[in-house]
């Protein structure tokens, strides 16, 4: 997935394309704009160099290496900054870079092992901080903006945790009357000065963000988006993941083991020999010189958000987060809570990816103390018991990724579609229509995505963060797509009952030119009835996979009428049911799908709404004119010059719309038909 | 003066309370219960109280069983705050009911006011500020909208007992420790709650010296410990009756308390009625709808407490530290006791719970825990607790203003002033209902042993009821006619007292005639109104005959007289007076034994008591304890007949024939038919109990055995 997505935007860039927008390409025919999930395209620092040379796979595992070397040497250089012992500098910072990154790593989510960003900001912050000459300050405020702008575009989870860390040493330095007047405005004008860098850099993503605010609905979160599921148990503290070398053969000794599922997912466990020294620290706190106790302080309250963090909105503990009190639930508020409802936070739904976060904290916790301890020892006293301890605690944190089960992939059938010039959607069975909520069809089959990337063709189905819900539903509706993927999801055994010309239609307007079979699998037979039915040859037989050629009928939709069978095809989203001879807009923001040929110059569409509304229509990301639509049935037309053939989106978005005044399709506004009238 | 400060102390608080409480003073000369306008709550704590007060006469332990309402199975005086039965002694040979308890009640504040008045004094306060102080605590304002439940009255137990403590007189600390648990079971709560606060308190500013403490005070502990239990013997007999016989009560989850829980802001809403208040109690009741009317969450302390520590939390840092440590104990009592107020779950502006995206959030508060020790869950009113804090508020306030250097009598001019606008309340007096005196005077005046059942009537306790709610007219009657009645209301009726009458054919039916809220009454199984629209003739005649049922009194304008009205007729009753709207309704009785209970089989509910499950086929589970009822017409010697068996595994039974140890039987896991001879057997409805040693878990019910029959058998037979 995380391959996927990096390959992705390599391409796109490669083929001059807008970064953030996947118009037509993965859930055809709809246009995703990734722009506000997570996009990760910082990465492209390593990922367009090194992919010059090495495939996409081992260009992010390139990545990982790359991003967990820098994670060690930059917490060393940071740990040494705060005068740590080197060789105990050097201990932690092995452990922060391979322990806190581990469930990342194993996973292959290669974004979260960026780690480096922590050391590198703090480090910055540090620097920024000491300098006094006008000059720095502006060189340190323009590296900020960058450091910010990369951050943002490396991991949307690390940015937020980035800005809260800063914003608590702000307010840490003014509550402790570290900041006079002078030296404070100085600090806001250059972060100020940061800002407008970073804000400048992020241009090209804040237009992306733009266009989705425009034309996009936000996917809406329900509750708190699994946040519950995900978070961290209290006692996965004191639980090894299943990535644990050593934890595979002594499970049995955690008596909680059976209570809590501590998947390297939502693993939160770090070294439990490193817990006790942590705790030996807290016991001993009051044993340190003032000095290290006042600088440890922030470090301890940022560990422990991060820490609580980890826990989700309400605490976990044996895999339940809450306790029925006679008939009444009870639960125990964390700080994510805070968090969820801030605003634009309310889909933050793992919280243990801010796991490196208090792990840092943590680190510099113990550097410090443990430094100011090991100075009033003799040298080498210390030294042996701080080798001894750090080889085995690298050993207790020693992780190894999953096996995973393989899949071939059809490189060849891939290849055969690549050669293809013609245009053509792809359709590759096993596939899915997920996000991280919900999905549709086979849960694991995500492979096929890769195959676009290799083909450079739309596909149908896709896996992304965040999809509407309304993509589900339209692929839900397809009559023969829905029907394969209920098939694939095993809620369906037999296809024979489908029309074989709906199916065709519908394949046809799908422009589907390619089908990829896997082979001796149950839905296997099912399929190829079909197959058969239709007009297809097959091209060419892999060891897994038959390719098929569905030969196109490139049926006319010049003019399309809603409200008759089969419309579910146009209506991409927000529109209501299918009533007699329409369908209704019901939400701020609807989609339509208009298939076009070259000649085709204008577009009209016939409309009419209850009470007046003012709509804006789009023609892909072009305005074609804000229209007053009546209770009158009233077509409105425009001239569009040359457009591109295929499928396209005319988006509609009804302005000043509040949130439930559009109840049911009566008073909706009513499209009955729309092309080149 | 020194001398007679106290008695000083005494007449002004007496003239105060004729100030205060004219109604009550009133009734001494001008008894309201002959017009019966009293409270319906008062007459049924009073009834309690009279009972006890008829136990002592009857040479009986005062907490035991009565028979007058919930007939045929009574009801204990164990829980029912009737303690002040003891002082009817004094007072019922010349006065009524109603001005006996009138009469307590003074005495109660007067007694209140002067118990707080001699342990400030005794802690070093001095008699002015005493003086105020104790009147304020005697005319608390917690109490104001409580004027129904006069049993809470009773608050000199809490000062009487910290000055008995203070002055080292052990007997006088047991006596008004046990007194609190015989006059109102929360006080007694309360009471032991502050015990164990203040003890972990003196214990841990001693903790050096606690084993040579112990040794100094051995002899005092132990005369404490030896009165505790002389007084307390009464109570724990019958305590122990209770929990053999019926088990002890068991409240539902919360019982309530979540809705009697205070708000956070309650502390700042005076009473509806206060006399000069209760403007602003009703303008802050009409913009938060959740202040609007509060009783059982009412915990305004008045002016003085809130005055008072807001005055220390602001000067806390300037007090010396002796005073800090001398009123350290008294103010963390007060605030624990403010907390526990709130209840389980912290309601701010009336709400407790929010929705967080899907996932119910409540504050839980200490309450949550105390909830879950043992015989707590019983404590379902959280507000009630607010007695504690004003006492220790008070006694912290007292011991602040005695340190200050503020001036005398400044501080006294305050301190009335603020009593004076502060507590000062409105009683509200009961309006005269018409019952039918004439009515319960005839039957008082039948000399034979039947009971009585009236229309309308209840079986009610604070959660469920059955038969018509709002009506308490039945109990001044049975205080009449003292006659068994078949309804009954305390603080808790068992369960399986209200499912015997709501089960019956003929209580069933007309309980459910009479409710004009059947539809939608939870205690009742709503599922099964339609069988009950009809009356079952038969089934009715055969309850009827079994609880000796004489006398029906019937309201006639009610919804519901015409239908009550001609089932009597059918089961034979003959309307034989009349009394404005009531006419009273007879039937002979008729000399009939019940010996031979089918348990399983239909119309078994009318002989089985306490410990049945639901009717199987042609058998019955039980639980530990079961009890069957015969009738006898005479005397003799009898057998016990039980057929059936242990449930899993084989068990010794002990039999009770009345609440008394007969015999054994051994019952084995297969059905077998037991005899027991049980001696003789009195005539009247007798009450047999099978009490086994364990139960077992069967889809979350506690079973014993499994029965089919039970019966009583000529012994020659």
């Amino acid at each position: 997935m995380s391959e996927f997505n990096i390959e992705s935007v390599y391409q796109q860039i490669k083929s001059d394309q807008n970064l953030f927008v996947f118009e037509g390409r993965y859930v055809y025919p709809y246009t995703i704009n990734i722009s506000l999930s997570d996009p990760g395209v910082s990465n492209l620092v390593w990922y367009y160099p090194l992919r010059t040379w090495f495939s996409s796979a081992q260009t992010v595992r390139l990545i990982m290496i790359v991003n967990t070397l820098l994670a060690s040497c930059l917490m060393y250089l940071f740990l040494h900054k705060l005068r740590v012992k080197s060789e105990l500098a050097m201990l932690l910072a092995l452990i922060f870079a391979y322990a806190s990154a581990a469930p990342f790593r194993n996973l292959g989510h290669y974004t979260y092992t960026a780690i480096y960003i922590f050391p590198l900001g703090a480090w910055m912050l540090y620097k920024w901080g000491e300098t006094k000459k006008k000059i720095e300050t502006i060189m340190w405020a323009l590296l900020a903006g960058l450091y910010g702008a990369f951050v943002l575009m490396l991991n949307f989870y690390y940015f937020i945790g980035i800005a809260v860390a800063v914003s608590f040493a702000g307010i840490y330095c003014v509550l402790k009357n570290q900041l006079t007047n002078k030296r404070a405005g100085k600090i806001a004008v250059s972060l100020l000065t940061a800002a407008v860098i970073m804000m400048t850099l992020l241009i090209p993503w804040i237009k992306a963000v733009e266009q989705f605010v425009k034309i996009e609905s936000q996917v809406p979160v329900n509750g708190f988006a699994g946040a519950n599921e995900l978070s961290g148990d209290l006692l996965g503290i004191l639980m090894p993941s299943e990535s644990h070398l050593w934890y595979q053969k002594l499970r049995s000794i955690f008596p909680w083991e059976e209570l809590i599922t501590q998947n390297s997912d939502h693993s939160i466990y770090l070294s439990i020999l490193f817990l006790v020294g942590v705790v030996i620290v807290v016991i001993n706190f009051r044993r340190l010189s003032g000095k290290i106790r006042r600088e440890i302080v922030p470090y301890g309250l940022m560990a422990i958000f991060f820490g609580a963090l980890l826990f989700g909105p309400f605490l976990k503990v044996a895999g339940k987060i809450a306790v029925n009190l006679e008939g009444v639930s009870v639960v125990i508020p964390m700080p994510f809570l805070i968090l969820h409802y801030l605003p634009g936070m309310e889909s933050l739904r793992a919280p243990t990816r801010f796991f490196p976060l208090a792990v840092f904290f943590l680190v510099v916790i113990i550097g410090l103390s443990v430094t100011e301890w090991i100075r009033r020892l003799p040298p080498d006293k210390w030294k042996k018991w701080v080798i001894a301890l750090g080889c085995v605690i690298l050993v207790e944190i020693y992780t190894v990724p999953l096996s995973k089960n393989t899949l071939s992939v059809p490189s060849d059938l891939y290849d055969t579609i690549g050669n293809d010039l013609r245009t053509g959607t792809i359709l590759e069975i096993p596939f899915v229509v997920r996000d991280g909520f919900e999905y549709l069809g086979a849960k694991d089959s995500i492979s096929f995505q890769n195959g676009s990337l290799r083909y450079n063709k739309p596909v149908l189905g896709g896996y992304f963060a965040r999809l509407h819900p309304d993509i589900f539903s339209y692929y839900r509706e397809l009559y023969f797509v829905g029907n394969v993927l209920r098939l694939l999801d095993g809620k369906r055994n037999d296809l024979s009952d489908l029309d074989i010309e709906r199916v065709k239609r519908e394949l046809d307007f799908l422009d589907v030119r390619y089908l990829m079979l896997r082979q001796n699998e149950s839905y296997s037979k099912v399929i190829q009835t079909i197959l058969s039915k239709l007009p297809t040859k097959l091209v060419r037989s892999g060891q897994d996979f038959s390719l098929y050629e569905i030969d196109l009928k490139q049926e006319n939709y010049d003019i399309i009428k809603l409200g008759q069978i089969d419309d579910n095809l146009f209506a991409a989203q927000g529109l209501g049911s299918r009533e007699d001879g329409y369908r209704a807009i019901v939400q701020a923001k609807a989609k339509i799908f208009w298939k076009t040929k070259e000649q085709t110059k204008s577009l009209a569409i016939t409309s009419s709404s209850e009470t007046v509304r003012r709509i804006k229509v789009y023609l892909g990301e072009t305005l074609l004119e804000e229209i007053n639509v009546g209770p009158e049935k009233k077509t409105y037309k425009w001239e569009l010059g040359s457009t591109r053939t295929g499928i396209q989106i005319i988006t509609f978005v009804i302005e000043n719309l509040r949130r439930g005044e559009i109840m049911n399709n009566e008073n909706g506004v009513k499209i009955y038909e729309y092309g080149a009238l | 003066m020194k001398k007679y400060a106290v008695w000083v102390a005494l007449g002004l608080y007496s003239l105060m309370s004729i100030l205060m409480y004219p109604h009550f003073w009133r009734q001494l000369w001008s008894d309201d219960s002959v017009s019966n306008a009293v409270h319906g709550e008062v007459v049924a704590a009073s009834w309690g109280m009279e009972q006890l007060y008829q136990n002592i006469l009857d040479g009986k332990n005062p907490f035991d069983y009565r028979l007058g309402q919930l007939y045929p199975f009574g009801n204990s005086l164990l829980s029912t705050d009737s303690g002040n039965g003891f002082f009817f002694l004094f007072t019922r040979p010349w006065l009524s009911i109603n001005q006996s308890l009138s009469l307590i009640v003074i005495m109660s504040v007067i007694i209140s006011c002067l118990g707080m008045y001699l342990l400030l004094t005794a802690l070093g306060v001095r008699r002015g500020i005493a003086f105020w102080l104790g009147a304020a605590f005697g005319f608390t304002t917690i109490l104001q909208p409580r004027m129904g439940h006069l049993t809470y009255m009773s608050i000199y137990v809490f000062p009487l007992f910290f000055y008995a403590v203070i002055k080292s007189k052990p007997i006088m600390t047991a006596l008004f420790l046990i007194l609190s648990l015989y006059l109102n079971l929360y006080y007694f709560v309360i009471l032991i709650m502050m015990s164990v606060w203040m003890l972990i308190h003196y214990l841990w500013t001693r903790r050096g010296q606690i084993a040579s403490e112990l040794y100094q005070y051995r002899r005092k502990i132990l005369v404490f410990g030896v009165s505790c239990f002389t007084l307390l013997l009464p109570w724990l007999v019958v305590f122990g009756k209770v929990r053999r016989f019926e088990g002890l009560p068991q409240t539902e989850g919360w019982g309530g308390a979540i809705d009697f829980s205070a708000d956070l802001l309650g502390i700042f809403i005076p009473s509806t009625y206060s006399r000069f208040l209760y403007g602003t109690a009703e303008q802050i009741g009409a913009k938060l709808p959740f202040a609007w009317g509060i009783f059982e969450q009412h915990i305004y302390p008045g002016i003085i407490i809130l005055l008072g520590l807001l005055l220390i939390a602001w000067q806390w840092k300037k007090l010396a530290r002796q005073l800090k440590l001398q009123l350290l104990p008294w103010i963390l009592g007060a605030i624990g006791f403010w907390i526990l107020t709130l209840g389980p779950f912290l309601h701010i502006l009336g709400k407790w719970r929010i929705n967080l995206d899907g996932v119910p959030f409540v504050i839980p508060m200490p309450y949550a825990l105390f909830h879950y020790l043992p015989f707590m869950e019983n404590i379902r009113s959280p507000g009630r607790l607010a007695i504690g804090m004003v006492f220790f508020a008070y006694v912290a306030i007292g011991l602040l203003i005695e340190k200050s250097k503020w001036r005398y009598w400044g501080v006294i001019g305050l301190l009335s002033l603020i009593f004076v606008l502060d507590h000062p309340f409105k009683y509200t007096p009961a309006v005269s209902r018409h019952i039918p005196t004439r009515i319960y005077q005839t039957i008082e005046s039948d000399r034979e042993f039947f009971s009585i059942y009236e229309m309308p009537s209840a079986v009610r306790d604070g959660f469920k009821y059955f038969g018509n709610l709002a009506s308490l007219d039945f109990i001044p009657g049975q205080l009449i006619h003292d006659k068994p009645i078949i309804a009954g209301y305390f603080g808790r009726v068992p369960d399986f007292k209200r499912e015997y009458i709501a089960s019956n054919p003929f209580f069933g039916y007309m309980g459910r005639l009479m409710d004009p809220g059947v539809e939608n009454n939870g205690a009742i199984d709503r599922t099964e109104l339609s069988k009950w629209r009809s009356l079952d003739l038969i089934q009715s005649q055969k309850a009827i005959d079994f609880v000796g049922l004489k006398y029906v009194i019937l309201q006639n304008d009610a919804i519901y007289s015409a239908s009550a009205a001609a089932a009597l007729a059918q089961l034979d009753f003959q309307q034989v007076m009349t009394e404005n709207n009531f006419s009273l309704w007879q039937r002979k009785l008729i000399n009939k034994e019940f010996i031979n209970v089918m348990v399983g089989q239909s119309g078994d509910d009318m002989y089985l008591g306490v410990g049945w499950r639901g009717r199987d086929n042609n058998f019955r589970y039980m639980g530990k304890t079961g009890s069957i009822m015969f009738r006898l017409n005479q005397s003799r010697p009898m057998k016990l007949l039980v057929t059936g068996a242990a449930y899993h595994k084989p068990q010794r039974a002990k039999v009770y024939l009345n609440q008394k140890l007969v015999g054994e039987i051994d019952l084995g896991i297969e059905t077998e038919k037991h005899v027991l001879d049980i001696g003789s057997v009195p005539s009247g409805l007798v009450t047999v109990h099978i009490i086994f040693p364990r139960a077992y878990l069967l889809d979350e019910t506690m079973l014993s055995a499994k029965i089919m029959i039970v019966a009583l058998e000529e012994l020659n037979d």
